[in-house]
């Protein structure tokens, strides 16, 4: 729901030319906000994204096959759900146990068989045109575009993400930034302050590391350092006169910021900590919890490593030795994280305002290669959804008896962004400008009856 | 725990470059809140207080009010602020210094639907002065000091759906007295974080290498070329040479670095990427070979010195 505050500040906002807003398209947004406010249904405050890069195998997780064929079935048994009628596999117990609370969706297709194009049409709902360059003609992320319509509270960053960018052997991706929405909307990466890393590469991007500042004690020589660090930092950009104005708003940050304390996890209950798991990949669910609950609308969770580096390392691109890895490294981490995080969101009573989102690239191939591994497969494959006021236990659409193609209710990455968007209070029909003018919806999807 | 300052100092930075870009919007909008509300006085009293006041999206009238970031010394004089704001259906007080006196002052707020008071000092006496909020739909006491006797004042909202008591003292009987009363209630009491199974570390088979990498023997450490990026691997060093080694790795700018000695007949397990060199001299740092990486695990086999 678009909140009259936030609009008026956009109009301003674009008459200086950053959104590239107009009078017009507001009060469409406005009018069309208003035409859907028969809902009664409270819209979901926050949002966590959860990327399997590389691409999750369906059969592996949300869509065991055990009636088809063994070579493609694979090693893994089904296992039955907290709901009756729906199985995962035996490797995700802990998210089994959550079913209730799950809406899957087993028919999403699209027809981008590589990583780059597979998480841009994942991730923004278009597929990617031109070359694989990141710039700023690309479509927002899904998680950027949701902070465009999201005030944060107080002094926090409207996205963030964690714990790292996603690369492709060294090449950064398209498709987890703000695109035409403008560098402000880039989510911000922040890294996961603790946990064993996952194998494998995940590149440290951008400029970073070169403030040395305690953050637990909060004296003021560090802040004077900090301040010095600015001056540093931002001689280049011609903004001079904003200087003042910014250091005292990253200075009271540092003093006085909730936010500092969501990411110190050593404020944590160590058995919550130890409920996610040592893993980074469960400490990084548990600095989302945190984030979101200091009032960040819109936290990105990169379940793996950030290079798939030719399918080595802790990354869902198991082209070779599947089995083994999902076993071993990647589902134990990956199960573990997320059923903490649901169970921590439900307890905390957090998770009816805040919308969990399972995204990845691809499925894998219904056929086992001779690597003993699962290729790039498109054509169908699984996403989940949890909180937010989805209606939890329940399976839409369907993949055919072998997992190869839809079964019934096909439906596109678009389709769940349009979901998410309603979960959200976003009208998913909401006109935006790009950066020359263009108009666009920011969604062609149709949500999807999950609510 | 590594590098753990740095990875602050990495958060802090991604903050400040975030406010760049803010402060960048901030400046050519309006800094002050711009809505209706702003007019209202006891918005604006609430607001100094470190309240977030915000019309409900679909329902005008109706507001929200939290305490976040910068709220949380909200106490029970703050609180009577709160209670001036009577159109209030969704009212976030967790983690604030209001105790149980203060919320007698929450009797006027019969709008509210949704209440959260977790993690603050309230217990069973203060929950008796919600017993008139016949509206509520959402009640969040966790980490509150409530037990069974507050359930007890509960019984009169009929309209309450979802209750949270992780944390608490309260026990199985008396949620079960109150859901045999409010039989649609659905009560969250989260886990018992004393009774939660051990983590299980993942268990790692020994390292079986899958190629020999090929010993290239010199003398001069030049010969050794700088390593390029690549992907993970690991090399297994043996040392058949006799002597005790020195392993280098020869960095991107062909800087050698120290990674280690192994023994004669020693093993060195390294984790490394594919295009890196691996450098080994004697003790005395004199250049006897090195090794290329390839993707593939492998071992690597330091020959009988000559």
């Amino acid at each position: 729901m678009i909140d009259l505050t936030y609009s008026r500040r956009d109009i301003l906002r674009s008459s200086v030319g950053l959104a590239g807003l107009t009078l017009p398209t507001l009060l469409r947004a406005k009018a069309s906000a208003a035409a859907s406010s028969a809902s009664p249904r409270v819209s979901a405050k926050s949002c966590i994204v959860i990327y399997c890069w590389g691409g999750i195998s369906h059969y592996e997780s949300f869509d065991p096959k055990p009636d088809a064929p063994v070579d493609i079935r694979g090693e893994f048994a089904p296992i039955r759900t907290s709901v009756p009628g729906i199985q995962f596999c035996e490797h995700i117990p802990g998210l089994a146990k959550h079913a209730d609370k799950l809406a899957i969706v087993r028919s999403v297709h699209h027809n981008q068989g590589g990583h780059s194009g597979g998480l841009y049409i994942s991730m923004t709902g278009h597929t990617l045109a031109g070359g694989r360059a990141k710039s700023r003609d690309n479509w927002p992320s899904l998680p950027a575009m949701i902070s465009r319509f999201r005030r944060p509270i107080a002094d926090t960053p409207a996205a963030v993400k964690l714990p790292h960018a996603m690369y492709d052997n060294g090449t950064l991706m398209p498709g987890e930034y703000g695109g035409w929405l403008g560098p402000e909307y880039d989510p911000v990466l922040i890294p996961t302050p603790d946990g064993t890393p996952f194998a494998g590469v995940s590149r440290a991007t951008g400029s970073e590391l070169d403030l040395k500042l305690n953050l637990k004690q909060r004296r003021i020589a560090q802040r004077r350092a900090l301040l010095r660090q600015l001056e540093r930092k931002t001689d280049s950009r011609p903004a001079y006169d904003r200087l003042d104005r910014f250091r005292r708003m990253a200075a009271d940050m540092l003093l006085d910021s909730g936010l500092s304390e969501a990411y110190d996890l050593e404020r944590e209950d160590p058995r919550i900590r130890q409920m996610y798991g040592p893993h980074m990949g469960g400490q990084g669910m548990l600095l989302a919890r945190r984030l979101v609950e200091a009032g960040v609308p819109v936290v990105q969770v990169c379940a793996g490593a950030g290079d798939l580096a030719g399918g080595s390392g802790d990354n869902w691109d198991t082209h070779r030795d599947h089995f083994v890895k999902m076993k071993r490294s990647l589902l134990p981490v990956f199960d573990r994280s997320t059923s903490a995080l649901l169970t921590d969101l439900e307890m905390r009573g957090m998770l009816d305002e805040t919308l969990v989102v399972f995204l990845t690239d691809f499925g894998r191939t219904p056929k086992i290669n001779k690597n003993g591994g699962r290729d790039h497969h498109p054509a169908v494959y699984s996403v989940a959804l949890a909180g937010g006021g989805i209606r939890g236990g329940q399976v839409y659409g369907a993949s055919d008896r072998t997992g190869a193609t839809p079964g019934s209710n096909p439906c596109t990455p678009a389709d769940v962004h349009a979901t998410v968007y309603q979960a959200m209070g976003i009208d998913p029909r909401t006109e935006l400008h790009d950066r020359e003018g263009r108009p666009y919806n920011i969604c062609d999807g149709r949500a999807l009856p999950l609510f | 725990m590594i590098r753990r300052v740095s990875d602050r100092s990495w958060f802090l930075l991604a903050v400040i470059v975030l406010f760049v870009c803010q402060s960048a919007i901030a400046d050519t909008a309006d800094d002050k809140p711009t809505d209706d509300l702003a007019n209202d006085p006891a918005v604006v009293a609430v607001r100094k207080l470190g309240g977030t006041v915000r019309a409900m999206a679909r329902d005008s009238e109706s507001l929200e009010v939290e305490f976040h970031v910068g709220g949380r010394d909200l106490n029970d004089d703050g609180l009577k602020r709160v209670a001036a704001l009577k159109r209030t259906v969704s009212l976030n007080l967790r983690g604030t210094k209001i105790t149980d006196a203060g919320l007698k002052h929450l009797k006027g707020l019969t709008s509210l639907r949704r209440l959260h008071l977790e993690r603050t000092s309230v217990g069973d006496a203060g929950v008796a002065h919600l017993a008139g909020l016949v509206e509520l739909e959402y009640l969040n006491l966790y980490g509150t000091k409530i037990t069974d006797e507050a359930l007890g004042r509960l019984t009169g909202l009929k309209k309450l759906r979802r209750l949270y008591v992780w944390q608490t003292g309260v026990t199985d009987a008396g949620v079960a007295r109150l859901q045999k009363v409010l039989p649609k209630l659905k009560v969250s009491r989260g886990v018992d974080l004393s009774k939660l199974p051990a983590y299980k570390p993942v268990e790692v088979e020994p390292v079986k290498p899958e190629v020999d990498l090929k010993w290239m023997a010199t003398t001069r450490s030049s010969d050794a070329p700088k390593s390029r990026t690549g992907s993970d691997t690991k090399v297994i060093f043996e040392n058949k040479s006799g002597k005790r080694v020195k392993v280098y790795w020869v960095s991107y700018d062909d800087q050698l670095k120290l990674y280690g000695t192994i023994e004669i007949d020693g093993q060195r397990t390294q984790n490394t990427y594919s295009n890196s060199t691996w450098l080994i001299t004697d003790e005395n740092e004199k250049p006897m070979g090195f090794f290329l990486v390839g993707v593939k695990l492998a071992r690597a086999v330091i020959p009988k010195a000559k």
